[in-house]
Formats: structure tokens, C-alpha cells, sequence
């Protein structure tokens, strides 16, 4: 037997001294002085333990013991099995109820981003209404009316009565071709926007052409963006000298330093002639549907393109 | 890792018994089926019959008496809230001693926390703006000393101190408790091999932390 063999030996419970450890061990002077050694650390390290025990240990611990509720283990035991047995499914229930909430609040997160609702829809102007609508045609000045949006359509009073010589139902005049188109129908595509967003009741609000259109700043850049452009025109009667400032398709303006006439008929037609008394039929159309709505008082007027 | 109890699902009485084997026919495994049976004295008996060697355990794996004592309270204290689901499937001195050195084990861990804490507290300011230790107080016991009855005593205490926690609790089983290779393993829960290898190593650690204080 090797050194390293015997001292791997020499704790095994039992005898080392027979055998082959016996044998080495006799033979070895330097593992005898090495088990000699062990045999003697390992008799200190047993004494050490019959070191005194406090007095007081047993009381403390049997006052910590009554110290817990009568009947503790046993009862200890019912709840483990309670805990053992329904930890998983109470732990299953709270993850469910907690994804249920989440997914509820995740569903509900677009209805708080939805818009207001739309404004109440406005009722069609009634035929009182409408022959009411034609008092205010006394001056040119109150031709030009705030632009209110496509949805913003005037109220029942100041609608815009229906041209004999035009159609005035508003499926007809959103069919009627117009003249210098851009306009119109940039218009028109507010209305169908408008229309399949907020339902079949705008349906029955007046379309594009039978609006005044005075676009506003953001509007005019919104129909730049899609090669759109207006042309402030100033438009001023024979009768009356203030001239009305109004924004026309730039398809549908006088060019350069040109002034149109523009004869409103009595029965409200709107006729377009250059200077020589020509018929602009080309511009007659992007014209009338800016100017029809205003409802102009019968006469003449005088439209170029405003200064500045 | 050590075999705390472990609950296996409730038993009848007769699956108990039938559980015990070996306890039934040693005193502490009569003393655990009386404390099923609601004898709560017979608790008392297995403490009486425990709490010494607890104690010596507690106090060497610790070092000092307070907390030797905490230590044994907080083992019988788990032991009585557990014992109901106890299997015998090691001796009752087995199962107790593996539930105080997890104990201990704990404590070791949360002191070594608080004593790193205390070392950075002591650091120390030279002129330089340096930082450095408090050079600590030299306890190693006197060589010469050690030959004496009590001081060869306390370089063991000292040298045991020095050892890791894994070196230590084993060298307090089996060298001053005396317990049985196979009884050891069920304790530390480990394998018999594991057990002699980290007993060898122990005991070289013992040994390097014994030198110029062992005569």
C-alpha cells in the first residue's frame, strides 16, 4: 500500500491497523507520525464536545414551542394540504383575471382616443326657409358668408335656394359636370369624405357646389398639397362700389390684369362674359359654384384678380 | 442539501407507522408516534434527548453562545410544526441535525453580509487621502501556549473558525460529533464519495489553518 493510499484510508470506519494499512503502517514511520497526529487532533475534537449546555436552553425552547397556537402542527397540516391543493388553480385564476382586466383596458384604449361626436346633423332647408333665404339679397356685402366647413353647412334660414335653371337636389348637382374641375371636385371629395365618415345623414346636407366656398388658410394648403390653387378675386357690382374679396380656383380666374363680367339674372342665373361680352363657358361652371351660393342680387359685376 | 422536512401528501395513522421502520423501534421514533398520537410531552422527550448535541453543533458552526442558543430554538420550533409529516425515512437525530444547519447556514450567510458592512465601516484614512483596513486585533492563540490544557483548546476553536462553513460543519459531524459516514451523507445531503472527499479536504484545511499554532 502506498502513503497517499493510507492516508486516504486511515479515517475509514473500522480497524486501519490490520491488512494492508496495518502492514503499511508498521513499515512507515512517516504516515505512523502522520495517523499518530490525526489520532490525536481527532481526540481534542471529540472532548470539544462535551462542552457544558446553557441552563436555560430547555426552558426557552419549550416556551417558544407552547408559545405557538394549541393544536399547531396538526392544524399547520390542514393548511398545507389546503395551500398544496388549491395554490395552482387560485394562482391560475388571479393570472386570468388578471389578463381578462388587461385585455378589457386594451380593448377600451381606442374609444378613449375617439374623436367627439359629430355635430347634430342639420335638417334640409324647408321650402319656408327657403323663401325666407332670399330677403337678405339686398347687398352685395352680405353675399359672403363665414366658410363653415363642409360639415358646418349653414343653418336652415340662410340656406341657398334651389336654381331654377340649376339642379337643386344634391345627388343632381354632385352629378352636374363642371367647368375647371378642381375645384369642384376637390370639394366634392370633402364631401364623400365626410359622408362615408360620419354616415348617411350628411347624405342629406347640400353638396359641394350649393356651399359657398371661402376656403380657409388650412384648407387652401390642404388642395395645394394636391395641385390645387385659388386666386383672390375681387368682385364688385356696377350699383354698389364695395368690392367683395372671394377665392377662386385658379382655373377658374380672370388671368392677369382681365376683369369678367358677372351677370346675375333675376331668376338667379349667373352668366360669365369677358370684357368684349364673350361667354366664358370654360370658367363658367368653377364660377357659378362659388358665387351661386351667395345668392348675388340681380345685376352686374365686375371680377378680376384683387390687388396684392 | 440537507433533508428538511418535506411534506409528501397527508397521511393516516397506519401509513405513519408503517412509515417509520426505524424510529418505531428506537426512542425517538416512539416519542415522534406519541406526539402524532397528541401526546404533546413526548415532544419534550426529544428535546431533552437532542438539545445538548444541538447545541454543541450550533456553537461550533456559529461560535458564539447567543446565537448557538437562537439557533436551537428556531431547529425544535420547525421541528414541532413539522413533525406531524415526518417519514422517518432518516433517524430523527439526522433529520434535526440537517434542519439546524440550514440554520446555520442562513446565519453564516446574513453575518458575513454584516461583516463586510463593519469592514467598510473601519476603513481607515492615511495622510494621502488613502483608504485602507483597519489592521484587526492578531487572535491566533500563542504556540507555545497551545501545549497548555486550555489554549490547546482554543487554537482547535480557532482554527476550526478559519475553515470554510462547508469544511467546518462537516469536521463537526463527523470528528467531534462522530457520526457515521452514511448518516453524514443523509444529513449534508450527499453521496458517501462526496462525503470522504470533502472530509479529506476538511481535514487539509484544518490542518494548513493549525500551522505554527498545533505544538
Amino acid at each position: 500500500m502506498r502513503c497517499e493510499e493510507f492516508l486516504r484510508v486511515m479515517d475509514e470506519d473500522g480497524p486501519v491497523q490490520s491488512g494492508d494499512a496495518g502492514a503499511h503502517l508498521a513499515s512507515c514511520q512517516a504516515c505512523r507520525r502522520a495517523f499518530e497526529e490525526f489520532l490525536s487532533l481527532r481526540r481534542e475534537l471529540r472532548a470539544m464536545s462535551e462542552g457544558e449546555t446553557p441552563a436555560d436552553l430547555h426552558g426557552l425552547i419549550m416556551a417558544r414551542v407552547r408559545a405557538e397556537p394549541a393544536g399547531g402542527p396538526r392544524r399547520a397540516g390542514r393548511f398545507r394540504w389546503f395551500r398544496a391543493a388549491w395554490a395552482g388553480p387560485i394562482a391560475a385564476l388571479v393570472l386570468f383575471a388578471a389578463l381578462g382586466g388587461w385585455a378589457v383596458l386594451h380593448e377600451l384604449q381606442p374609444f378613449r382616443k375617439m374623436p367627439p361626436p359629430p355635430a347634430p346633423p342639420i335638417a334640409r332647408p324647408a321650402p319656408q326657409a327657403e323663401a325666407k333665404a332670399k330677403a337678405p339679397r339686398e347687398t352685395a356685402t352680405n353675399w359672403v358668408r363665414p366658410y363653415q366647413g363642409l360639415n358646418g353647412a349653414r343653418p336652415p334660414e340662410t340656406a341657398p335656394p334651389a336654381h331654377p335653371a340649376e339642379p337643386s337636389g344634391a345627388g343632381e348637382a354632385a352629378s352636374v359636370p363642371l367647368e375647371g374641375g378642381a375645384f369642384p371636385a376637390n370639394a366634392e371629395s370633402r364631401r364623400s369624405a365626410s359622408a362615408s365618415a360620419e354616415g348617411p345623414l350628411l347624405q342629406q346636407l347640400p353638396t359641394a357646389s350649393a356651399i359657398p366656398h371661402n376656403p380657409t388658410q388650412l384648407e387652401q394648403e390642404e388642395d395645394a398639397a394636391q395641385g390645387i390653387f385659388y386666386v383672390l378675386c375681387s368682385l364688385q357690382s356696377e350699383d354698389n362700389g364695395s368690392p367683395i374679396v372671394v377665392s377662386l380656383p385658379a382655373t377658374a380666374a380672370p388671368p392677369g390684369d382681365t376683369h369678367w363680367w358677372v351677370v346675375v339674372k333675376q331668376n338667379g342665373g349667373i352668366q360669365i362674359t369677358d370684357a368684349r361680352g364673350q361667354a366664358l363657358a370654360a370658367a363658367q361652371g368653377g364660377i357659378e359654384s362659388v358665387l351661386a351660393p351667395l345668392h348675388p342680387s340681380p345685376g352686374r359685376y365686375s371680377l378680376q384678380r384683387a390687388s396684392g | 442539501m440537507a433533508p428538511e422536512a418535506v411534506y409528501r401528501g397527508p397521511m393516516d395513522r397506519t401509513e405513519r407507522a408503517q412509515s417509520m421502520p426505524v424510529g418505531a423501534r428506537d426512542d425517538d421514533g416512539r416519542d415522534v408516534l406519541r406526539f402524532r398520537e397528541g401526546n404533546e410531552s413526548a415532544f419534550e422527550s426529544l428535546v431533552f434527548r437532542h438539545e445538548r448535541q444541538l447545541y454543541q453543533i450550533a456553537l461550533r458552526m456559529l461560535g458564539g453562545r447567543e446565537d448557538a442558543m437562537e439557533a436551537v430554538q428556531e431547529t425544535f420550533l420547525r421541528i414541532f410544526r413539522s413533525l406531524k409529516d415526518f417519514r422517518g425515512d432518516a433517524a430523527f437525530r439526522t433529520w434535526a441535525v440537517g434542519i439546524l444547519l440550514n440554520l446555520c447556514r442562513s446565519r453564516i450567510a446574513s453575518s458575513r453580509e454584516r461583516m463586510r458592512r463593519r469592514e467598510m465601516a473601519l476603513l481607515k484614512v492615511d495622510a494621502e487621502g488613502e483608504m485602507s483596513a483597519v489592521d484587526p486585533p492578531d487572535q491566533r492563540p500563542d504556540p507555545e501556549a497551545a501545549t497548555l490544557g486550555g489554549e490547546l483548546r482554543r487554537a482547535l476553536e480557532y482554527a476550526l473558525g478559519q475553515v470554510s462553513p462547508e469544511h467546518r460543519e462537516i469536521l463537526i459531524l463527523r470528528e467531534i460529533q462522530g457520526m457515521e459516514y452514511e448518516e453524514l451523507g443523509q444529513a449534508l445531503g450527499c453521496a458517501q464519495g462526496t462525503v470522504k472527499s470533502r472530509l479529506c479536504r476538511a481535514r487539509q484545511a484544518l490542518r494548513e489553518a493549525l500551522e505554527g499554532v498545533w505544538p
